[in-house]
């Protein structure tokens, strides 16, 4: 029967040379869904738990959802899957664009890269035809040049996503970027691409994308689109401010980090870099999309001098990194260091927050002003960018803020100072004001990462629901809930900001006339759910445990300095038993046995507990 | 008391904030002495229809903390207390 998926695997092997297609795995497809789900799975039966992120055993999977390149609103989504150098966790990086949807009509539901190409390559799959082309020519190059360049010498109407000079130098917060200014951001995933000698991928299709039952699937969608259009945060809110609204509601709220962390709670300055002032200083051109979406939340924006320039963005996570974390409230500073993120291909959350990690270290004498080789100080506006640049080619201070704001504040006696849960950067949530984003920071599958349970919904934006930011109980289900539901939303396609309208029920309609599988909302969850064990069986066969469900201890200990949250640190410990409960994992955080054969699981559990032995008997 | 304005809110109010002198006593009677200030549009952002009620579609802070976690609009106020009104937005 058609379904939306292509039900193809291409696999190319840059060792050996040789590309090769293969039917998909429909179990994992029903279990999995697609996307980060059915890319976990993959990873996990194929390569397993035990190769160095940045070896060629190390596969790199890019795969989309089953509304991928349909007409479904806001679904045009594309996982990196892999083991990430930043964490050492199962990395999983999203990005939205074109790119994921060119791929499904090129005829792929995932593409799976493996080994190590000899000298610099890119890769160019034009419908069944794959071709693996030298690109020494464009090593070296930025994002823009080398997505210009791709094209010219494949096909203007093809999509690119590559990597930049970070990837190529294996920056640990690199990424990989699609149609320039799109970004599979965390994780470090460029890194991963830059090890294998791979610049690029360029991809064009022409195949349709079917779906089973039209009639019942252009209802399906027709009902989200209408309830996309209708409610005010995706039907007006995202399209007319973008993502950096939120700067004011977190500053107001108390939510918003500064210094690094250390004097959070609320700036004076902060509607300067906010969401409406960048449209009154005139640094919106125009709002852009991704594919077939409704909600175009992406701002094409400019910079007046002394930091004149043109692009992207930011998001809220950068503008608060390069702003009230790193104490800038230029925009247009800030504007420029995230148009040299993503020229450069870096990670817009972990570049600012490690900068900010560096400021610290600096300021407490910790970083000497020799190895700095500048002056470091908070509130510098006029570094920025030039200390992306110099991360991304891995010039001077630049080499070590290339390894993150962790292995940077180890290396100068203070790990205590990087602002990351297992090694990956904290975006712009308080925990001591947000206590359930705290709980979400400390479990996530791939560290400090606020998309998989967006606990700033309900806690400080009140959606669905309106919960007490201060308050512990509770939160452990609703973050439980919203974890499972984002990875449920991850392996379908959809945009996750759809989530702010549209719930379990829209979207287990929509994947089931997609995919002819049919999901309910309860087993749609359930499948966010196995994504999520997954993922946790992963990292523990990987050597994490319970004690690495936790936070910074300036978060649990200091309290906080300003804001209505004043004197208030994260309550973990309140929250942490209760969640582990209700995940059906022991009080150590270690998924039991039940829980495992209830998600069909018992194998990878089986093999969690044969590694976690093996690395004790090897201990011993 | 300081209120502040954010978002679409601020085209009703065609200003950033304002310093209001004699300010009511609880929410509900302070959104009606703006309301008579900025007029219709912003009346019908903040209240329901009946005005007896938030507007679902607002979020209003009191020294940050969403009233909805106080006593909703019937919150009590001090001439010392900041005010902040959002329309609900979202992003991430
Ligand atoms: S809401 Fe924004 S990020 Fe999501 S698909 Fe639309 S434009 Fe892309």
């Amino acid at each position: 029967m058609a379904n939306s998926f292509q039900n193809k695997v291409l696999r190319i092997n840059l060792t050996t040379g040789k590309v090769s297609t293969e039917p998909l795995n429909e179990s994992y497809a029903k279990d999995y869904i697609g996307g980060r789900g059915l890319g976990t799975k993959m990873y996990y039966e194929e390569v397993g738990t035990n190769v160095d992120p940045l070896s060629p055993d190390n596969n790199m999977y890019l795969v989309t959802g089953p509304l991928t390149g349909t007409m479904a609103p806001s679904a045009g989504r594309y996982m990196v899957i892999t083991r990430g150098p930043l964490t050492g966790t199962i990395a999983c990086s999203n990005s939205g664009g074109y790119f994921g949807s060119e791929m499904k009509y090129a005829g792929y539901d995932v593409v799976v890269i493996e080994g190590k190409a000899e000298k610099p390559v890119y890769i160019w799959i034009n419908n069944d035809k794959v071709e693996i082309h030298p690109a020494d020519h464009i090593w070296g190059k930025e994002v823009p040049d080398t997505t210009d360049l791709l094209k010219e010498e494949t096909d203007e109407m093809a999509k690119v996503a590559c990597i930049g000079p970070a990837g190529e130098n294996l920056s640990k917060i690199a990424c990989i970027m699609n149609e320039m200014n799109r970004a599979a951001g965390r994780t470090g995933v460029g890194a991963v691409m830059g090890s294998k000698n791979l610049k690029g991928i360029v991809v064009r299709g022409t195949n349709p994308v079917h779906v089973p039952d039209g009639e019942r699937f252009m209802a399906a969608i027709e009902e989200a689109r209408k309830v996309l259009a209708e409610h005010p945060v995706t039907g007006t809110g995202l399209p007319t401010y973008g993502t950096q609204i939120l700067i004011n509601i977190l500053n107001q709220s108390g939510g918003l980090p500064v210094h690094n962390f250390r004097d959070s709670g609320t700036v004076e300055w902060a509607d300067k870099t906010s969401g409406e002032f960048m449209i009154e200083h005139k640094n919106l051109v125009r709002n852009k999309g991704c594919f077939s979406c409704v909600m175009r939340c992406g701002r094409v924006t400019k910079t007046y001098k002394p930091y004149a320039g043109f692009g992207e963005g930011p998001e809220y996570e950068a503008g608060w990194g390069f702003g009230a974390d790193c104490d800038v409230d230029d925009i247009d500073a800030i504007c420029q260091a995230n148009f040299r993120c993503n020229e450069l291909g870096l990670d817009a959350i972990s570049m600012p927050c490690t900068i900010a990690c560096a400021m610290e270290l600096y300021e407490n004498g910790y970083l000497p002003k020799e190895d700095a080789g500048c002056d470091l100080s908070f509130g510098n506006a006029s570094i920025l960018a030039d200390l992306v640049t110099k991360t991304a080619y891995r010039e001077g201070i630049g080499d070590m803020l290339a390894e993150g704001s962790y292995r940077l504040a180890e290396k100068y006696g203070h790990p205590e100072l990087s602002m990351s849960v297992k090694k990956q950067e904290l975006p712009a949530y308080e925990p001591r004001t947000l206590q359930g984003m705290g709980l979400n920071y400390a479990t996530n599958n791939r560290g400090g990462c606020h998309v998989r349970g967006y606990m700033t919904s309900p806690e400080i934006l009140g959606l669905p629901v309106k919960l007490d930011p201060a308050v512990t109980e509770g939160k452990a289900g609703v973050c439980k809930t919203f974890q499972d539901l984002t990875g449920a939303v991850d392996a379908s396609g959809f945009c996750l900001f759809t989530t702010f309208a549209i719930g379990a029920d829209i979207i287990a309609n929509v994947v089931s006339a997609a995919t002819g599988i049919e999901y309910s909302p309860d087993e749609l969850l359930k499948a966010g759910e196995r994504i999520w064990n997954l993922e946790r069986l992963f990292n523990m066969a990987c050597g994490f445990t319970g004690k690495d469900d936790t936070l910074p201890q300036r978060l649990l200990q200091e309290p906080q300095k300003f804001g209505p949250y004043k004197g208030s640190v994260n309550r973990l410990h309140e929250m942490l038993p209760e969640y582990y409960e209700l995940r059906g994992w022991t009080e150590a955080g270690v998924p039991t046995k039940d829980k495992m054969v209830e998600l069909g699981l018992e194998d990878a559990f089986a093999q969690m507990l044969g590694a976690v032995e093996a690395a004790a008997a090897q201990n011993n | 008391m300081n209120i502040k304005y954010f978002a679409y809110i601020r085209d009703f109010t065609r200003e950033k904030e304002t310093t209001w002198n004699d300010p009511a006593d609880d929410l509900q009677a302070l959104l009606q002495q703006l309301s008579q200030h900025y007029g219709k549009k912003f009346r019908e952002a903040v209240f329901n229809e009946t005005e007896d009620d938030l507007n679902n579609l607002i979020i209003v802070l009191v020294n940050g903390r969403h009233v909805a976690h106080l006593d909703g609009i019937h919150t009590k106020l001090q001439a010392s207390d900041q005010v902040s009104i959002f329309p609900v937005v979202a992003g991430g």
